[in-house]
């Protein structure tokens, strides 16, 4: 129908109504249009917009004739400000069962089909337009919200990386944080206050294009002002009179305010003051306002990050420093076999350096001690812990030592080996005052009165022990036969196995001299039977010389004959000197009859006094003997002897 | 021979009995040959200590201070048998937070002590607190 | 006890308290009082003398801070005159050397305060 088609060629909704208008009997047209506001202004019909309300109108998508008096039609007539005729025509206008609008045409003469045709194609263009609107302006919004997004996750990447490149320095952090997010926000000045740990105030910790006299000078305490409602409410805000304020001072528009909590606590505070735009300072929206409450969320989360690293360097510090002070040297080699960790006390022993060795595999670190190297292999096979003691090793300047060394597999949480901890001690330094020590005392008398600090005290102290004397047979005589340094040798090596025996008993060496043995069993520390250890060093003596005897008369030595005198009593012992020089030594009158017993015995005998021979356990082999006389003791001296052939 | 000499005072939870430890312990620092700046210091930790001592005794019983004396270090321990308290407390805002003066000068005593001595250590319970600070004699000893 | 206010003069435009004695709750309170005193009529520069005064507590500290914090409200200041070195690095990790000026003299703080 070509009015039809003439009403497409109208571009605008106007003037496709104003050639409505000229068609026979549509004369009185009138479009009414109740909601969807933006839209209907976006199709320039603002004209026909009324705000009546379309409850009242019956959804209905065809023609209603409406008579004059109809309710619906006085109504529709007082919109258009429309003096009635007696019927129109009614048509409404909606989408998806919503009104929108109604098309009223009051008529002397009803319109003809094809005037409704005409009417009918109205409507569906301005229903289609209408929708097609409608979806424009969604499709905006969320392109709106879209671009809003990708804004904030820009700013939380901007945010994001700033944090992670700063590493934990406080002032240049927040500077940078700062002018990110002013210029994120639009902001044209801004302030970070941070909470002082020692005095509870807070300070400005960086600020921009805040003029000195701006800035605040006074005490800033969370109980006051802008903070005590951050610290109530715990949330950004936005500040409409920051006059009202001490220390916003500095703004002249409006103020964001968002808080810096760890934990539980306010530290911080973050200030961006007045929003520019081209037109000059504007206030600042709720869309800033959450973008900014979400990047300050992310600063609080950095700045309890930054403590934490901060406290874990300064306990970093302490373990270092403890680390450094453990004399165990330590070392971690990871399952690769390279060297992560190395404390002082380790490159001390080896006497490495950090750079040498760091990263470096074991192998190379340690090629100068190839038995350590197959240790270290071993290990990383094996799931258990590995001890040894006094094991060599060779630090780097070629220098023997002895270690005790642990070797302790390590497992990540997903127990898997992670790798193995070297830990060791050098034992040089306590072998050396050990080794001195043991060649006065037995090792084992050692080892317990290292464990016991009281046993050695300066001090007399009256005992009973067991004393034994052993001397050399005619050893001048033969002295006089070799050279000096035969009678060195044959000397050193006799005493060598008879200390042997007699630390085996656990004796305590007194005293050589010449070729005299005092032996004294039952100090420092008593044995179960001291009378017995001595009388079954004595003999093991014995057989420990036929030993000697066969060895050193197949380097032509001569061999040795020995007599051992065996009394218990009462000594007076202790260490005799001063704290610096002590010897330990017996006085008293059971040393000096040990002594003169042992004169008495022949080569071969071992003789006790009654003392003795009443302690022993097992007095197997003991003869009687006729009481002898000794001098200084006005009594004759019983006695038993012991028969080593 | 005894290598580590220890005073001991028993202090009546008195108004400014604090002085009387912290003149002993001005006489203790000079024995030891300790600088005046660290007198000083020992002298303000510890009178914040007994302020808070006297604070958990409640008037109930004495305070007592103990001077630990040996070749590298002073050790002081100020105990009260109090009901002692949970140190994670102090840390709360909310001493902060009240606007009542007398709680608002509180809170300070701890961390002072923190600041100025070495090492600060406490124990308690409900039977009393005991809280230990020491101070190095010399801090070249690193 | 014998720590007390013992001087509260006018010099100029700053109210001079000296004190002798433990500066503890009692010495800051009465501090506290005999400067009000005079910033009821308006004097804003207060300055303390703790030459005499060797030893403070953190209660008395405190109350100086109340002090500045009320002077400030009127744009005074608070300054400290021959303090002993432990008072003022008590007074540093307090946070109070940040608003206040700390003078070797009290004639030196009368100049620089004028």
């Amino acid at each position: 129908m070509e009015s039809i088609s003439r009403l497409s060629e109208f571009k605008s909704f106007k003037e496709k109504i104003e050639f409505i208008k000229t068609q026979k009997g549509l004369e009185q047209f009138q479009l009414i249009l109740y909601s969807k506001k933006t839209v209907i202004k976006s199709l320039s019909l603002s004209d026909y917009f009324s705000t009546i309300d379309p409850e009242s109108s019956v959804l209905s998508s065809s023609f209603q004739i409406l008579e004059k008096d109809n309710k619906e039609q006085k109504k529709l007539a007082s919109l258009c400000s429309f003096h009635s005729s007696h019927l129109a025509l009614c048509l409404h206008i909606g989408n998806k069962n919503k009104a929108l609008g109604v098309i009223f045409i009051p008529y002397d003469n009803p319109p003809s089909n094809k005037s409704r045709a005409l009417i009918l194609n109205f409507k569906t263009q301005i229903e289609t337009q209408i929708e097609i609107k409608e979806l424009e302006q969604k499709l905006s919004i969320t392109n709106k919200e879209l671009s809003n997004k990708l804004l904030e996750i820009e700013s939380l990447i901007d945010v994001t990386e700033i944090i992670n490149s700063q590493q934990g320095l406080k002032k240049s952090l927040f500077e940078n944080i700062l002018i990110t997010i002013l210029s994120i926000l639009n902001a044209s000045k801004g302030m970070v206050l941070l909470k002082d740990e020692k005095s509870g105030f807070f300070n400005v910790m960086s600020n921009f294009n805040i003029l000195k006299e701006e800035l605040p000078n006074k005490i800033i305490r969370i109980t006051k002002g802008v903070l005590k409602e951050l610290n109530e409410s715990k949330t950004s805000k936005i500040i409409d009179e920051p006059q009202k304020y001490e220390i916003l001072k500095a703004s002249q528009k409006d103020c964001m305010v968002s808080p810096i909590i760890t934990g539980n606590s306010v530290e911080g505070v973050l200030l961006l003051f007045d929003k520019e735009s081209r037109t000059g300072l504007i206030k600042f929206t709720q869309q800033d306002l959450r973008l900014f409450d979400s990047l300050s969320k992310k600063v609080s989360l950095a700045y309890d990050n930054i403590k934490l690293i901060d406290s874990l360097k300064s306990s970093n510090k302490l373990v270092d420093n403890i680390m450094s002070s453990i004399t165990t040297g330590i070392i971690m080699i990871n399952v690769l076999g390279e060297i992560e960790f190395v404390n002082h006390s380790a490159k001390k022993i080896f006497q490495i350096e950090q750079e040498e060795v760091m990263n470096n595999h074991y192998y190379m670190v340690f090629q100068n001690n190839l038995d350590l190297v197959s240790l270290l292999e071993n290990s990383e096979g094996k799931d258990e812990i590995i001890y040894e003691n006094n094991f060599k090793i060779q630090d780097t300047k070629e220098i023997p030592h002895e270690i005790n060394l642990t070797l302790s597999p390590v497992y990540n949480e997903d127990n898997e080996r992670s790798g193995t901890v070297f830990s060791f001690e050098d034992l040089s330094g306590i072998n050396k005052i050990k080794s001195t020590f043991k060649k006065y005392v037995s090792e084992n008398i050692v080892d317990e009165l290292l464990q016991n600090e009281n046993a050695l005290e300066l001090g007399g102290v009256q005992s009973e022990v067991c004393v034994l004397f052993s001397d050399i047979r005619g050893f001048t005589a033969l002295s006089e036969k070799m050279k000096p340094s035969e009678v060195v040798y044959l000397l050193n090596t006799y005493f060598e196995s008879m200390i042997d025996v007699v630390f085996f008993h656990n004796g305590t060496l007194d005293k050589i001299i010449g070729d005299e043995l005092m032996v004294l069993y039952g100090v420092p520390l008593k044995n179960k039977n001291d009378s017995q250890s001595a009388v079954n060093s004595a003999i093991a003596m014995f057989k420990a010389l036929e030993k000697f005897n066969n060895k050193i008369e197949k380097e032509n030595l001569p061999k040795l004959q020995i007599g051992i005198g065996i009394n218990y009593g009462k000594v007076v012992s202790g260490n005799i000197g001063s704290e610096r020089q002590m010897n330990y030594t017996v006085i008293g009158d059971a040393v000096n009859l040990a002594s003169r017993l042992c004169s008495h015995a022949k080569s071969g005998e071992v003789m006790i006094s009654e003392s003795v021979f009443d302690r022993l356990d097992n007095n197997k082999g003991f003869i009687s003997q006729k009481p002898i006389r000794v001098k200084g003791k006005s009594q004759e001296i019983q006695n038993w002897i012991y028969n080593a052939f | 021979m005894d290598k580590k000499p220890t005073v001991e005072l028993k202090l009546p939870i008195l108004k400014n009995m604090e002085l009387v430890a912290t003149q002993t312990a001005e006489v203790i620092a000079k024995h030891m040959s300790l600088s005046e700046e660290k007198t000083g210091e020992i002298s303000m930790a510890l009178i914040e200590a007994c302020i808070n001592a006297f604070e958990h005794s409640e008037s109930k019983s004495e305070v007592y201070i103990h001077f630990l004396i040996d070749d590298h270090n002073l050790t002081i321990k100020v105990i009260d048998k109090g009901k002692g308290f949970d140190e994670s407390n102090v840390k709360i805002p909310k001493i902060e937070s009240k606007l009542n003066t007398d709680e608002r000068k509180r809170g300070w005593g701890i961390m002072l002590i923190k600041e100025l001595m070495d090492s600060v250590d406490f124990e308690s319970d409900h039977t009393g607190t005991t809280l230990t600070m020491v101070k190095k004699k010399d801090t070249n000893d690193e | 006890m014998m720590n007390k206010v013992t001087n509260v003069e006018l010099i100029g435009d700053v109210i001079v308290v000296a004190t002798e004695g433990y500066l503890n709750k009692d010495l800051g309170d009465e501090i506290q009082k005999a400067a009000q005193e005079h910033i009821k009529n308006g004097v804003n520069k207060v300055l303390i003398n703790l030459e005499r005064s060797n030893i403070v507590n953190s209660i008395g500290a405190s109350i100086l801070i109340e002090l500045i914090e009320e002077l400030q409200e009127t744009d005074g200041v608070l300054a400290f005159c021959e303090l002993a070195p432990i008072i003022e690095k008590t007074f540093k990790i307090m946070g109070l050397t940040k608003y206040c000026e700390s003078y070797s003299t009290q004639d030196e703080a009368i100049s620089k305060m004028s």
